[in-house]
């Protein structure tokens, strides 16, 4: 049996101060050695979470939580007067190096929507972190109770706290709802810089290492995030419009959603536009950077009453769609009473297409329709719709046209091509469409089905270098798609043309004839 | 020291001398004077670094805390030396000094009744609570040995307290390892095997129509089963048992001491007692060569009496 505890150790043990390793032993320790498992009962049964302890020299008062990386304190800052929040971030030493780093830098920062960061140190061989405590909730139990425009406006808020770091070349990379607090003045602050670290901590600049670790919610990272590629204060924008789509809709839309999609899924006016475009699979297809999309967030306009309405409102006429599955539901005329089905369950048909979508797959479309259908009469516009929908997804681009132009026709609506958001079968002329299209799939058949459209869409003349490009992205995307269906012929006859376009050869996966 | 003169009732008016000196003593040392007294009694080569702040606040505690202390001067400013000395990593450690602690436990162990007061007094909480868990021994004599032990004596214990560390934390492991120690005795002498006894409770309770022998035989095969599921647990499950079962410690005790989560508590207990139980059962079964069935009573006793039993034998 191992020696038994000394003084310190316990007192360690008392003040919850004790090391990972230390803490080990003292485990294996115990269970051989009734004295000393029962001299830990008692000190442990006496602790009301009183027991004093210091960090530098703050007072730790309570525990708040605790995560993988660390644990959390209520402290108490005798100096100041103050109460602040310590984080102790457990053992791994470079770890550690690398969240002082960020914490000194941090530390220079002030901004209303940013924690702040009071001082960071190491004691005792922890690393610690001092911040402003804020009274208040996370945004994620915070926003379950919030209106739309309050949820908006505060993930607003969030979005100049982050474009505040990244203006100092720190990019958060986890930025979660559980990581954005909303005091109870209101303010909103976004809180946990750098406390994500992985082993093979990230390089200095905003670049994963070649082998770095994914580091992350994969919840809420961005593609390029989670695909282990470079990781830019972009990834922290796509990250931030994910978690504000979940809040306003109830579920995580999938990356590259389009408006109708997203406006298809709530009821409320919202900035769709602007998280759509935060929500882009391309990074360089989003704002700028995060003071534009905190701009547009807040500058919006609202949508005139009456041109989005909710879902339960007397009767809906709706224009496609088409985003991937999705629909815009917008006011018609003012309309006959008429029963009307709950938004609960609009709502869970929605969502189904929504998951067709992400898997594309044209079977969950169907599903998703015969759902609708048997809502009743006021949906059925809807539903025969969105069967063009799914013709669409299956690579039945005609015939879905035909469906969605009969299906306006017979609800006397126009056939207003601004209101057709035909993301499965291109339209002539919206090369972004065809581009996002062969992005966004990897179906073989789909592919097969666009690829006269995007090739005639990509063909014509253009003295535009950047369509050139895009011309020549949504080709090689075709390729790509061939060339994961070992159809290695259709896949370089995809990418030579592609290199025509470009003038110069356009970087390829490698394609294994099967 | 005060003079005489202070200490004595005196007839007549003061001086102005003398007033001036009492003044002067009333004012106490500063942090500086001690600091420099202290400096002076250190080794060559020892660099206390941010010891004046830590003076600085240890004196207006000291002063805020026990306005009647006695005047501090050169012997507490040795004693504080030899302790500041001692420290292996002075540099790391200096923020933790705590000066007004440190005299505390000089004072209680100059053989000043007032310091052992004043001691008690401080940490009377925690020392209530803590004699209160020994339900089982005279709180009287707790608190005697514990006096003795750390205030009586040519080495008292409580000047082992390094002054680096809140003292109340470590007057807390001081008081649970000595408590535990005499409890520990205490149950040594009075060495009447409560764990076989409980044991046979379980197994056989009165009523039971089997004989005397059959009645032994499943005693000594619970007895042996159960001693086998607990050995069969792992350690930490063993662990949190103990302390849940024995010590009587909430989850969130537990997992404060451990610094795990309360659900990671929850779910090794939970662990635990589904093994101890399923370890049991099994256990007698093979041992006794008998079907699972035939021991359905002795199973449902297992079942409702193991929490009552658990806490004496999971003692060893």
């Amino acid at each position: 049996m191992t020696a038994c505890p000394d003084d310190d150790a316990l007192i360690a043990l008392v003040e919850h101060a004790l090391d990972p390793a230390a803490l080990a032993s003292l485990e294996g320790h115990v269970d051989g050695c009734a004295r000393c498992r029962a001299t830990i009962g008692h000190l442990a049964a006496i602790d009301d979470g009183d027991a004093p302890r210091t960090v530098g020299r703050y007072r730790l008062e309570r525990l708040l939580g605790e995560g993988g990386m660390g644990v959390v304190w209520r402290a108490w800052d005798p100096m100041l007067e103050r109460p602040v929040a310590i984080k102790l971030l457990r053992g791994e030493h470079g770890s550690g190096a690398r969240l002082l780093r960020e914490g000194r830098a941090l530390a220079k920062l002030a901004h209303p929507n940013v924690i702040a960061v009071h001082d960071v140190g190491e004691y005792d061989g922890e690393v610690f972190v001092a911040t402003e405590l804020v009274e208040g909730e996370p945004m994620h139990k915070w926003q379950a109770e919030r209106d739309a425009g309050s949820i908006v406006r505060a993930y607003a808020q969030a979005a100049r706290g982050l474009a505040a770091a990244h203006a100092l070349g720190l990019v958060h990379r986890d930025v979660k709802p559980s990581n954005i607090f909303v005091g109870k003045d209101g303010r909103v602050r976004v809180g946990d810089f750098g406390l994500v670290v992985g082993d093979s901590s990230a390089a200095t600049d905003d670049t994963m290492t070649a082998s770095g670790a994914v580091v992350g919610t994969p919840a809420y990272m961005a593609p390029e995030q989670r695909e282990g590629r470079a990781t830019t204060a972009r990834s922290d924008q796509f990250s931030l419009c994910l978690a504000l789509a979940e809040a306003l809709i109830g579920a995580r839309p999938p990356a590259d959603a389009s408006v109708a999609m997203l406006a298809a899924g709530s009821a409320a006016a919202a900035p769709w536009s602007a998280i759509a475009r935060g929500l882009a699979r391309d990074p360089n297809a989003r704002f700028a950077d995060m003071t534009a999309l905190a701009d547009a967030l807040e500058g919006a306009p609202r949508a005139p009453r009456g041109r989005v309405l909710a879902i339960g409102g007397a009767l809906v006429a709706l224009v496609v769609a088409g985003a991937i599955g999705g629909w815009a539901i917008l006011s018609h005329g003012t309309g006959r009473a008429q029963t009307v089905p709950s938004a609960h369950d609009v709502g869970t048909a929605v969502r189904a297409s929504i998951a067709a979508a992400e898997a594309h797959d044209p079977d969950a479309c169907f599903a998703a329709v015969d759902q609708l259908d048997a809502l009743g009469e006021s949906i059925a516009p809807t539903a025969a719709m969105q069967r063009g929908v799914c013709e669409m997804m299956a690579g039945r681009c005609d015939d879905g046209r035909a469906r969605i132009e009969d299906a306006l026709d017979a609800m006397g609506a126009a056939r207003d091509a601004s209101f057709q958001v035909k993301m499965w079968c291109p339209i002539d002329g919206d090369l972004d469409r065809a581009w996002t299209q062969a992005v966004a799939h990897e179906n073989v058949a789909y592919c097969a089905a666009i690829e006269a459209d995007v090739r005639r869409v990509a063909t014509r003349p253009t003295t535009s270098n950047l369509d050139r490009e895009r011309a020549a992205q949504a080709v090689g995307n075709l390729g790509r798609c061939y060339a994961l269906a070992h159809r290695c012929d259709d896949a370089n006859r995809n990418w030579t043309l592609a290199a025509q376009i470009r003038g110069a050869e356009i970087g390829h996966i490698s394609c294994a004839p099967r | 020291m005060l003079p005489l003169a202070v200490a004595l009732p005196r007839r007549g008016a003061w001086k102005p001398r003398e007033v001036a000196w009492i003044a002067w003593h009333h004012r106490g040392v500063t942090a500086g004077e001690l600091g420099a007294l202290v400096l002076a009694k250190l080794p060559a080569g020892v660099r206390a670094a941010g010891l004046d702040d830590r003076l600085e606040a240890g004196l207006t505690a000291i002063r805020s805390k026990w306005p009647d202390a006695p005047a501090i001067g050169d012997a507490f400013a040795l004693y504080l030396a030899d302790r500041i000395a001692a420290q292996a990593d002075l540099a790391n450690a200096m923020p933790r000094l705590r000066v007004d602690d440190l005299f505390l436990a000089w004072w209680a162990s100059s053989g000043d009744a007032r310091g052992v007061a004043a001691f008690e007094a401080a940490f009377a909480e925690d020392l209530r609570k803590l004699v209160t868990r020994f339900h089982r021994l005279p709180a009287d004599e707790l608190r005697q040995r514990l006096r003795i032990k750390l205030f009586v004596g040519d080495a008292p214990h409580v000047q082992s307290y390094s002054g680096f560390g809140f003292l109340q934390n470590w007057l807390k492991v001081t008081a649970a390892r000595a408590f535990v120690d005499v409890a520990r005795s205490d149950a040594a002498k009075r060495e009447d095997d409560l764990d076989d006894r409980d044991l046979i409770g379980l197994a056989a309770p009165a009523g039971d129509p089997r004989d005397a022998h059959g009645r032994a035989e499943i005693n000594d095969a619970v007895k042996r089963a159960f001693g086998g599921a607990v050995a069969a647990l792992a350690p930490r499950e063993r662990t949190f048992l103990r302390h849940a079962m024995v010590d009587q410690l909430t989850l969130d005790q537990i997992a404060a001491t451990y610094q795990v989560h309360r659900a990671t508590v929850a779910r090794t207990l939970a662990a635990a007692r589904e093994k101890l139980l399923s370890g049991t059962r099994a256990g007698v079964v093979a041992i006794l060569g008998i079907a699972p069935d035939e021991l359905a009573s002795a199973i449902q006793m297992l079942d409702s009496r193991l929490e009552l039993s658990l806490s004496r034998v999971l003692r060893e």
